[in-house]
């Protein structure tokens, strides 16, 4: 009862000291609050990051000095194609290519059109080349005129390349050699060869999917269909360059074990990283090159900044921790002449203790509502229970330790009267 | 009607360098329905010998008995809130709260109703000169005179039957103190308390029914 008296008394005179109180410790959990939102965001942008740039795979030469004209075989990019894995002689649960997308591939073969066509190709000398791409990206040796004049026909699309369609991207100039069909499809007959000289030869019809007009003689087609021609003449197909993203970053070193499973491991600038090494090198025959510089200057960057955060973050912590017990300190001392006269009266101690407490949890808690409040909802961030509590106790502390010496101070003030 | 006995009471301050022996081998009667002053050079004791008496501190050795109970064993708390008033020179009012504040707040600790408590504020202010518009008033606004005769009426209210009173007249103007003095006499004249008041002022001194004198912390003297 005398406890509520005094209470009452405190919050209709020290109304601005409980208010400042408040005010502080409602500062300093917002301070913490929008730091750990700052870490937060950093992670978050960390965490985009990492998912988001790119991370490109791209076979080699052993010396890592060639990408292209590698005439990879079949089976090694069929790791990257094939939904299934064995290594060692074992199926392995996942599947090599199930860490890579977009694989883009190239394969390149001869076409000659036929000789009943011949006296009308005088300007188109034999044994081009068929190119096989995935994509336009696969070949990079395609020049920046073909992909600029390039027209495809109604209802036809880059993506016929991803597709096994018999279809094909014609110089204009070849236009006169194909024929139509009664739906007024375009279909261009070529003879195709494995290199310029050879013999064998088989023949293929292609669907006319768009014209360039560049000055050039190649005819691009969808990379299943060259490949399925190579091996109908040669047994298997070859890969003349082969390039992947990785589906998922931070599978990346996991990925990186599997690859370097079947390919030397060469550094972005060209540099094999093992081959002084060379009887380990002996059973590769390619090389691959990861791609992740970018990644990792940006998490690099990143990882800097947030290491000072980081390091800040127990700082900024002890110092509010510290002036918690300052404002308790300061809460207690303010008190100091009132609870002196309630020890004269003969309240006990335990009730002073219970008025200072009072008075304190009522401000905390309110302050850290609002707090919790104010950072869940404006700032999305939550400070850990821990980092109130903790808050909590320093300010409980330093008000403990001013009234600490509570007796001492009515036995001081008694002996100074 | 309480009569308190000291035995052998010492006490010192430790500082760490230096120990004060401020007091030194005291034995006093203090009887009930007196009103007794103790007198000595600044310095002599007489604060800390009060301070024990209030069982604001706890003798080094010797003992302290009200009526015949040691002092020590009893609850220091209770024992301000029951028996002993505490008066000091000043700070003895709760700067929070109002003067009827002040008064009640012994009684509530003592589990009065607070009715019967406020009512009994404005009866014991009245015994102490001042009006009911002072019941509202704030220690702060009043003059110091003011502050130690609510400080008394407090005493009164509580109906304790020991008074402590460490100058008690400290800076007090002759009116004043002679009202403040009377109010204590009469505190053990009418009230049967056991008055004690520690003083430098000889007009205090002079309202006694005995004297104590200090010296260097001991008692030197008795009068009568
Ligand atoms: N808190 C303290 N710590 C250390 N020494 C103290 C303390 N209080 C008082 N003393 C010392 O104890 C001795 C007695 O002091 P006390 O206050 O009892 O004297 P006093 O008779 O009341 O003096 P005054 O008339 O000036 O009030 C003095 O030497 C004083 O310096
Ligand atoms: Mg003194």
């Amino acid at each position: 009862m005398p406890v509520l008296l005094y209470l009452k008394a405190f919050l209709r005179k020290r109304v601005y000291l409980l208010l400042s109180l408040f005010f502080a410790i409602l500062i300093l959990l917002i301070t913490y609050g929008l730091f750990c939102q700052m870490i937060q965001s950093k992670l978050a942008e960390r965490e985009n990051a990492l998912r988001s740039l790119p991370v490109t795979v791209v076979l080699s030469n052993i010396a890592g000095t060639q990408t292209d004209h590698l005439e990879i075989p079949f089976y090694l990019a069929e790791y990257f194609t094939s939904g299934e894995y064995s290594y060692g002689g074992e199926i392995q649960p996942r599947a090599f290519s199930s860490y890579v997308k977009d694989v883009k591939m190239k394969t390149t073969l001869y076409y000659s059109l036929p000789s009943e066509n011949m006296n009308r190709a005088d300007t188109i000398p034999s044994s081009q080349k068929l190119v096989g791409i995935t994509c336009l990206e696969a070949d990079r040796a395609i020049s920046q005129d073909v992909i600029d004049s390039l027209a495809f026909f109604s209802g036809m699309g880059e993506s016929v390349f991803e597709t096994g369609t018999p279809a094909c991207v014609i110089p204009r100039r070849l236009l006169g050699h194909s024929a139509q069909d009664e739906q007024g499809r375009s279909f261009l007959t070529i003879s195709v060869q494995i290199a310029p000289a050879s013999q064998a030869a088989t023949e293929l019809v292609l669907q006319i999917a768009g014209v360039y007009d560049a000055d050039d003689d190649r005819i691009y087609c969808p990379w299943r269909v060259a490949a399925d021609q190579q091996a109908k003449l040669d047994g298997f197909y070859t890969v003349d360059s082969l390039m992947a993203t990785v589906k998922d970053n931070m599978e990346l070193s996991e990925f990186q074990t599997i690859l370097f499973r079947h390919f030397a491991e060469v550094s972005p600038g060209g540099k094999a990283a093992k081959l002084d090494d060379s009887p380990v090198l002996d059973r590769y025959q390619f090389a691959a090159i990861v791609r992740d510089e970018t990644l990792r200057q940006t998490l690099k960057e990143m990882d800097d900044s947030l290491q000072t955060a980081l390091w800040i973050k127990p700082l900024l912590i002890v110092l509010e921790l510290l002036v918690s017990a300052c404002s308790g300190f300061f809460f207690g001392s303010v008190q100091r002449r009132d609870l002196l006269a309630a020890r004269l009266v003969g309240t006990r101690m335990r009730e002073i203790v219970w008025i200072l407490f009072l008075q304190l949890f009522a401000v905390l808690l309110l302050s850290i509502i609002v707090t919790a409040y104010i950072t869940t909802l404006c700032f999305n961030v939550e400070a850990s229970h821990s980092y109130y509590v903790g808050v909590g106790a320093a300010a409980s502390f330093g008000c403990l330790f001013s009234i600490r010496n509570l007796r001492k101070a009515a036995e001081a003030l008694a002996a100074r009267e | 009607m309480a009569k308190i006995q000291t035995i052998d009471l010492n006490f010192s301050y430790r500082a760490k360098h230096q120990t004060i022996h401020a007091v030194k081998d005291v034995n006093l009667l203090l009887e009930p329905g007196l009103m007794q002053v103790i007198i000595g050079k600044s310095g002599s004791g007489k604060s800390t010998l009060l301070s024990l008496l209030a069982s604001l501190q706890t003798p080094e050795q010797g003992m302290i008995l009200v009526d015949d109970m040691d002092l020590q064993k009893m609850d220091a708390d209770q024992y301000r809130r029951k028996r002993a008033a505490v008066i000091f020179q000043a700070y003895n009012l709760f700067p929070l709260l109002t003067v009827q504040e002040n008064i009640i707040y012994p009684l509530l600790l003592n589990k009065i109703p607070k009715r019967t408590a406020e009512t009994q504020a404005e009866k014991v202010l009245e015994q102490v000169g001042m009006d009911a518009s002072f019941l509202k008033r704030f220690p702060a606004t009043l003059s110091g005179g003011e502050q130690q005769r609510v400080a008394i009426a407090r005493a009164l209210a509580n109906q304790t039957d020991i008074v402590l009173a460490d100058e008690p007249t400290g800076n007090l103007d002759t009116k004043n103190t002679e009202r403040i003095t009377g109010l204590l006499s009469s505190m053990a004249h009418n009230q049967g308390c056991c008055v004690v008041v520690v003083t430098h002022d000889l007009s205090v001194a002079a309202n006694a029914d005995r004297v104590f004198a200090m010296d260097g912390g001991t008692l030197s003297g008795v009068a009568p």
